[in-house]
């Protein structure tokens, strides 16, 4: 059990793939600009990572060496395709919002990473852990920044407006050049806080 | 003639106004770990180029010649993505033959094009955007050059942040995406430019 | 051979595994696809919608509004731009049976937020409403016209004021006044 906890909270925190290594950044940028889209995203991440994880934690085993990252691209484009057409049919609004970056999830450099660090040597249980870990660590990373941006840049919270409708927001930050400054100063600050709490253990 | 202009407005469209990363965000991370040595980074957007060219003008074709016509778009993503990956290998092998300094040099970042959401992105745009064949190439070949501008400019500015006296927290990623900020507002002056 | 043996393997089940997905989700996708058209159009129009009535033309595509007795209520039109400030601006136009705008909604743009896509704003559509075709002057106050543009936000007022002009036309052509008055 302790060895589950640890692998849960290390894709949480300790290796939490946006802030810590930096992986799957483009959508980060580009759908952060409210919080239901960030969280969408990382939803639809965790669920692909989750089923690329279990399947490749089964079959890796059995796949030869050569054709390993093909084979591991397929399975992913696969559970890509499968939660395009979901949402698709399910919550148009959301495929509206995310557009391109639905596909895009199929690179990911998150998902390729897990399933070669991590699920194509580790039994079942131990990669659908670290799946979750991960695709929420993601998705905390994701509602930190969209929650910052969509707060300042356009004045409301999950689509909740939070002031008038015509006051003024600090636009910049539902903008690109918001996105890096936003996701810049998140890591530098989780960084600080880091050092204060003693840096890693 | 106006064919021409139209094309002249996708160039300028796909290199400043909506360049790939400052605006569409594709392309962050290999910019965000681009070799500060010139000739690397270099090579790299070149690679980016010849794949992401290519990857679109074999999309197009895919998706209008095959996909469309047979009714399987749902294997749009799987498709084209083992394009992109084919492309790649490609590029090592002949790198692998022709130039070993730039295929070592390069190391892992190689393969790792193959994850470079531009290339895919791009390519999706093109169709989404329901560009010509020779649009979508055009499209394809100047976004590139766009990524190239970027990468370039900031591996310039990388290296004068080493040498700067930046905060600990900042240093190295935070401090790098700020700058992106800044560059990405400056690259929004170029909105108003395609009318 | 058996790598190329279990990669094959591994792309036929991946196809057949997204066929199958592909298949049940074609109608709910359809459906979805219906029911944002729907809401679009529900939110353009101050009135109930009993039916709607899809006409497909050459250019663009009518949406006629009936009520329960079956009586034209309004007439929605797709129609769009390309003279924004950032290129194409798409734009869903109702208005009324004898051609009158009843409320548009702007469906795809690109335009600078806080500025240009104000377009879409309640204060500054109100003053499309009740206008026809031919007694309005379309340009926009600047330019010695009848529209109020937006305080910095020139051109997305004007591509606006076009964008609106030509859905009007779209309607006048496809629905000759006599016919629907």
């Amino acid at each position: 059990m302790n060895e589950a906890l640890n692998i849960f909270t290390r894709g949480f925190v300790k290796e939490n793939p946006v802030t810590k290594m930096l992986l799957g950044l483009c959508p980060v940028l580009a759908v952060t600009t409210s919080a239901i889209n960030g969280l969408g995203m990382g939803l639809a991440t965790t669920f692909v990572l989750l089923g690329s994880n279990v399947v490749i934690s089964l079959a890796s085993k059995a796949i030869p060496n050569t054709v390993r990252i093909p084979s591991f691209i397929l399975v992913i484009a696969t559970f890509v395709t499968i939660v395009d057409l979901l949402i698709q049919a399910y919550s148009p609004e959301l495929n509206q919002a995310l557009g391109i970056f639905i596909p895009l999830i199929v690179v990911n450099c998150m998902i390729l990473g897990r399933a070669e660090a991590f699920a194509s040597r580790n039994g079942l249980w131990y990669s659908i852990i670290d799946a979750i870990g991960m695709g929420l660590g993601f998705t905390f990373a994701l509602l930190l920044l969209s929650i910052f941006r969509e707060v300042l840049g356009s004045g409301t919270i999950f689509n909740i407006p939070l002031v008038g409708e015509d006051a003024n927001t600090i636009l910049v930050f539902a903008l690109p050049p918001g996105a890096f400054a936003g996701l810049g100063l998140i890591i530098a600050g989780l960084n600080s806080l880091e050092k204060k709490m003693g840096g890693k253990k | 003639m106006n064919e021409l202009s139209g094309l002249l407005l996708v160039i300028v469209s796909a290199i400043f106004v909506n360049n790939v990363v400052f605006a569409r965000f594709l392309g962050i991370c290999p910019y965000l770990g681009v070799s500060r040595k010139l000739d690397t980074a270099l090579g790299m957007g070149f690679a980016v180029t010849f794949v992401m060219t290519i990857a679109t003008a074999i999309g197009y074709v895919l998706h209008y010649g095959i996909l469309v016509p047979f009714n399987i778009e749902f294997m749009q993503t799987i498709m084209f993505i083992l394009v992109i990956a084919s492309l790649v290998q490609l590029v090592e092998i002949v790198l692998k033959k022709v130039s070993k300094s730039l295929y070592n040099s390069l190391g892992i970042f190689l393969p790792l094009i193959t994850t470079n959401c531009a290339i895919l992105g791009v390519a999706l745009i093109a169709i989404q955007e329901e560009y010509s064949f020779v649009t979508s190439v055009v499209f394809s070949f100047f976004s590139s050059l766009g990524f190239i501008l970027a990468i370039l400019l900031f591996a310039g500015i990388r290296e004068k942040l080493e040498e700067a006296d930046v905060p600990k927290p900042f240093k190295n990623v935070p401090i790098g995406l700020i700058s992106a900020a800044i560059l990405s507002l400056a690259f929004m002056g170029f909105s108003g430019l395609v009318k | 051979m058996r790598p190329i043996i279990i990669i094959t393997l591994v792309g036929i089940l991946s196809a057949s595994l997204l066929a199958v997905v592909d298949d049940l989700t074609r109608e709910p996708i359809a459906v979805a696809k219906e029911q944002m058209k729907r809401k679009a159009i529900e939110q353009i129009f101050p009135f109930a919608i009993d039916s709607l009535n899809t006409v497909q033309a050459e250019q663009t595509t009518f949406y006629e509004a009936y009520n329960k007795s079956n009586e034209l209520q309004g007439i929605a039109v797709e129609t769009s731009t390309d003279e924004g400030y950032s290129g194409k601006i798409e734009v869903l136009l109702g208005s009324s049976p004898d051609q009158k705008i009843l409320d548009y909604k702007v469906l795809y743009h690109r335009e600078t937020p806080g500025l240009g896509d104000k377009i879409d704003k309640p204060k500054f559509k109100k003053q499309f409403k009740g206008r026809a075709l031919e007694s309005t002057n379309w340009k926009v106050k600047k330019d010695g016209g009848e529209i109020d543009e937006l305080t910095a936000a020139t051109i997305s007022s004007r591509a606006i004021s076009a964008a609106v002009v030509r859905g009007l036309e779209y309607i006048n052509e496809q629905y000759p006044k006599s016919s629907t008055e």
